[in-house]
């Protein structure tokens, strides 16, 4: 298995900086993403490692060996392009063969080679179909198998799932997970979508205009954002505006328009020194509970007016108005018929407080 | 998976490859394109070598005070622009028609008026002057109809050979005016054309203020091909018996290549005035807008006519294509006439086959059969090699010298087959001076002696653009993702190639391949020019000469040139018939 290292990688096009500074390493046989809006350089920083173009500056190492001057041909990082790319004049077999031959493999052990990915992704029954012959989710297993097919170093998918339906695509996430777990590949996974991430990886690199803002594991991500673009960026967050204005026990007190809320576990990150610290609070609306009748009083318990109400199937969501404040709520399972005042609440732990 | 990791790095690096290739190419437009036209310059303004003279204007003013020399540029001139002329007025109503209206037979109709493309207009001389000669078809019609008396000669032209020439050459070259301008027109968004009417123009007013301007780009590519081209034009004029233009002058002349300076001077003015000619077009009609470019913003305003529109349309493109057709009609009845039977009649009085038998028997005809098939068949190999080649640098490479290659790939387009068939025979010579001791290599690069490695390399050269631009459209349409992933998977950039590319472009470079070979099939200035032993005489040439001969030789010239039509016209349909299929398996994405 490979470990793959990136050593402070950068790539300019001309004038325009594509990537900077990127110091990153995948663990072998880790399944990682790579995430970010389009335009941040996800998938150059993909085509760099699969050789497809060369870093400006940086080194890349597979395992102990620097393959940073080496052609895309000699690295065996195979990538699954966005588009598929699978050759229209040869068969499902074809393309899948195809880097079989060209690695000088015998023919017997190309055609057991070219079953056995076929198994792995269930495509055996289509193998002498033209890729226009398939479906979406086809072509997909297909372009999967033939990288899978010459055991790759490392795989590269480039937004792989971007032009399937929803359903589909949820489908073929934890295929892809069960398949690079099952052949313990080292894959690099190139996403926009948060959700795609948060449900596969075992870590996501964050990149934002080229630079790499935050790794860690799904949880680390979306319970510890460094900063609020991060914590916004994963899953849906309310960001307040607040200062720091005292402490308490383990956590902080942090005046907001809805009023002073207690943060708890989250001291250390964010805010430096106590004093009136200008910070941002992040709570996600699934972690705000709706209080009904004669609750007791928790910390954080906040009233206003729900303005808009959407059913969302599973759950509702309330855009609810406090001191000018908007905040979102989501309830699981869904409230009907909410109008007028609604109380919430969220406890300390939930609350990530970020420097501004 | 260390094993797989092994059977990888034996694989070539690639990086300065792609240099030395942008380098050979670089050489052979060299040597091959920019040699011969600097010959040709060279002997012009410096006079022969080996009399060691200094650059002179000398022998170009003398081509301007000889009075036959100028009376032959003032002909040609006049003929360039009275067919740019006729094209022009022929093909822009027909052009706009077409992509304007919906009518019957659309289809039918826009191959029909392809249709001159595949005759030399050489050749359809020939027929041509069966049908206007003075005791001509016509003569004979209008006999008939009682406008003149039985047996007189009519002089259709007043005498005016100029105008047959015209006649002949516009008809047979109005269908790259009508191409580029209906090309342009498609471009132009309808909403353009409707917000002029929208704010009260009329219909003369759109077209003039409006449409017109917007498909300039159309007309000055067409009209430019066409103003050089007919401004060159050597086997028209040769067939009228009109000698009196620059282009006949210059092959009178060929036997003073190794002598004398004057034919370069002459090659040099033509050259010259072809620039002129480009300029003057660029300058009425070359001012791009880029307006012409965007793409529609409304859906496609093709009308659906009437019953008598469509009645209207039809016609309009009826007469034309019966006219465009009338040099073919004339040559395919030539030969199945019977020696001279056809003379003061509408028809000929007795019909025969003899000629087409002839035509595959005859000492002249048969070898140049199989010389123009070799010729072509090779020229048509390198021009796929190497137009693959470019296509490839330009399209994917970022070397930096591939906006020069893609202008000289292009170039042969703008260059004369005349100064280029010329530039060969300069060559030639030169070469001889060089090889003189080595005589294999003499002979090799010989004319006299054995012309089909120049020949082939002329057909090769004129006819590269159009392999070029089909393989670059080719690769254009092809994702380079597909490419990429093969690389990716670890193919070297030759297997990738041999596997993806040229397979995926496959039916691009089948239909680049089967324009050079049909164009190589009906060169007529390098044929005439660099094929001067019969026994190496390629189709067109041997049609020349059976032409002068008296007795059957004109009926076998028609006979072989119907053969040609016929042989080109398969090549067509079958090449479309194989490509059909496996096009349907490519582009089926």
């Amino acid at each position: 298995m490979t470990r793959v290292r990136l050593e402070n990688v950068s790539k300019r096009f001309g004038k325009a900086v594509a990537l900077e500074g990127v110091d990153l390493e995948i663990c072998a046989g880790e399944l990682f993403f790579l995430l970010g809006p389009s335009g941040c350089g996800k998938s150059t920083l993909l085509r760099l490692i699969a050789g497809l173009q060369e870093p400006s500056g940086g080194r890349i190492w597979f395992n102990e060996e620097d393959v940073t001057g080496l052609a895309t041909q000699q690295r065996n990082a195979v990538m699954c392009f966005q588009s598929y790319a699978l050759w229209p004049h040869m068969t499902v077999r074809g393309n899948v063969k195809f880097g079989l031959g060209v690695r000088g493999f015998g023919r017997e052990e190309q055609s057991r080679r070219v079953d056995e990915v076929l198994r792995l992704v269930q495509m055996e029954g289509l193998a002498e179909r033209r890729p226009n012959q398939l479906s979406g989710g086809q072509q997909q297993r297909v372009a999967l198998a033939r990288a899978l097919a010459v055991r790759p170093r490392c795989l590269l998918l480039d937004e792989p799932l971007s032009n399937l339906d929803a359903k589909l695509r949820q489908e073929m996430r934890s295929e892809i997970r069960r398949i690079c777990k099952t052949g313990q590949f080292t894959t690099i996974y190139v996403t926009h979508d948060q959700k795609e991430a948060l449900s596969v990886a075992d870590r996501i690199g964050l990149l934002r205009d080229g630079k790499l803002i935050q790794v860690g594991t799904p949880g680390e991500l979306y319970h510890g954002p460094k900063t609020s673009w991060v914590a916004d960026f994963i899953g849906h967050t309310n960001l307040l505006k607040g200062r720091v204005v005292g402490r308490c026990g383990e956590g902080v007190r942090v005046e907001t328009g809805i009023g002073v809320i207690v943060a708890k576990g989250t001291v250390d990150r964010g805010q430096g020194s106590a004093g009136a610290e200008a910070v941002v609070v992040s709570v996600r609306p699934e972690q705000m509970r709706v209080v009904r009748g004669t609750e007791k009083a928790g910390r954080n318990r906040v009233s206003g007016r729900v303005v808009e109400s959407t059913f969302l199937g599973e759950a509702s969501e309330h855009v609810v108005e406090v001191n000018g404040e908007r905040l979102r709520v989501i309830c699981t399972p869904p409230m009907f018929g909410v109008d007028g005042e609604m109380v919430v609440e969220f406890d300390a732990e939930d609350v990530v407080v970020l420097s501004e | 998976m260390n094993a797989d990791r092994h059977r990888l790095t034996h694989l070539p690096r690639v990086g300065w490859g792609k240099y030395v290739l942008a380098g050979m190419i670089l050489a052979v437009f060299g040597v091959f394109l920019l040699w011969p036209i600097g010959r040709v310059l060279r002997v012009g303004f410096f006079g022969m070598p080996g009399e060691g003279g200094g650059f002179t204007l000398r022998y170009v003013s003398e081509i301007f005070l000889d009075s036959t020399l100028r009376a032959g540029l003032v002909n040609s001139l006049m003929i360039a622009v009275m067919v740019t002329g006729v094209c022009i007025v022929i093909s822009v109503p027909l052009a706009m028609m077409s992509v304007r209206y919906e009518f019957w037979g659309q289809g039918v109709i826009g191959g029909l008026l392809l249709v001159p493309l595949i005759l030399p207009p050489f050749v359809g001389a020939i027929g041509m002057r069966q049908i206007l000669g003075r005791f001509g078809v016509l003569t004979s019609v209008a006999a008939e109809m009682g406008i003149v008396g039985e047996g007189v000669p009519v002089a259709w032209f007043g005498g005016m050979r100029i105008l047959g020439v015209v006649l002949v050459e516009a008809l047979s070259l109005y269908p790259i005016v009508y191409l580029n301008v209906a090309a342009a027109l498609a471009n132009v968004d309808p909403a353009m054309e409707q917000a002029a009417a929208n704010l009260g123009a009329s219909r003369w007013r759109v077209f003039w203020k409006i449409t017109l301007p917007l498909m300039r780009p159309g007309l000055f590519a067409g009209g430019t091909l066409v103003l050089i081209w007919s401004f060159t034009e050597l086997g028209t004029p040769l067939m009228f018996d009109f000698y009196r233009v620059t282009p006949v002058q210059v092959f009178f002349r060929l036997t003073q290549v190794s002598g004398s300076p004057v034919p370069y001077a002459l090659v040099v003015v033509m050259m010259l005035g072809s620039v002129a000619l480009y300029a003057a077009g660029k300058l009425a009609l070359g001012r791009g807008h880029d307006a012409a470019v965007t793409k529609a913003s409304v859906a496609s305003s093709a009308r659906r006519l009437s019953v008598w529109g469509n009645v209207g349309v039809v016609l309009v493109f009826g007469v034309v294509i019966g006219l465009a057709l009338l040099p073919h009609v004339g040559v395919i009845l030539t030969s199945v006439s019977g020696v001279g039977s056809w003379y003061q009649s509408m028809l000929p009085k007795v019909f025969t086959m003899q000629h087409y038998a002839a035509a595959l028997t005859h000492d002249v005809t048969v070898p140049s059969v199989a010389n123009s098939v070799t010729f072509a068949s090779l020229s048509m190999v390198l021009d796929v090699v190497l137009g693959l080649i470019i296509a490839w640098v330009v399209v994917r490479s970022k070397l930096p010298g591939r906006g020069l290659i893609d202008g000289l790939a292009m170039l042969p387009l703008a260059v004369p087959g005349l100064v280029l068939a010329f530039g060969y025979l300069a060559i030639s010579f030169q070469l001889q001076g060089w090889f003189k001791d080595v005589k294999w290599l003499r002979e090799l690069v010989d004319v006299q002696e054995n012309p089909t490695l120049l020949l082939v390399l002329a057909y090769a050269m004129r006819r590269l653009p159009y392999v070029v631009r089909s393989a670059v459209a080719g690769l254009e349409q092809t994702p380079v993702d597909l490419e990429l992933a093969a690389k990716n998977m670890g193919a070297s950039t030759l297997t990738t190639m041999r596997r993806i590319t040229v397979p995926l472009i496959g039916a691009n470079l089948v239909a680049g391949a089967l324009l050079a070979f049909a164009f190589a099939m009906l060169e007529v200035s390098d044929s005439l020019i660099l094929a001067q032993r019969a026994t190496y005489w390629p189709i067109t040439k041997a049609i020349y000469d059976l032409f002068q001969r008296l007795g059957d030789g004109p009926y076998i010239a028609c006979a072989l040139g119907v053969w040609a039509m016929a042989l080109l016209t398969l090549t067509i349909l079958s090449a479309n018939a194989v490509l059909g299929k496996r096009m349907g398996a490519i582009f089926r994405v």
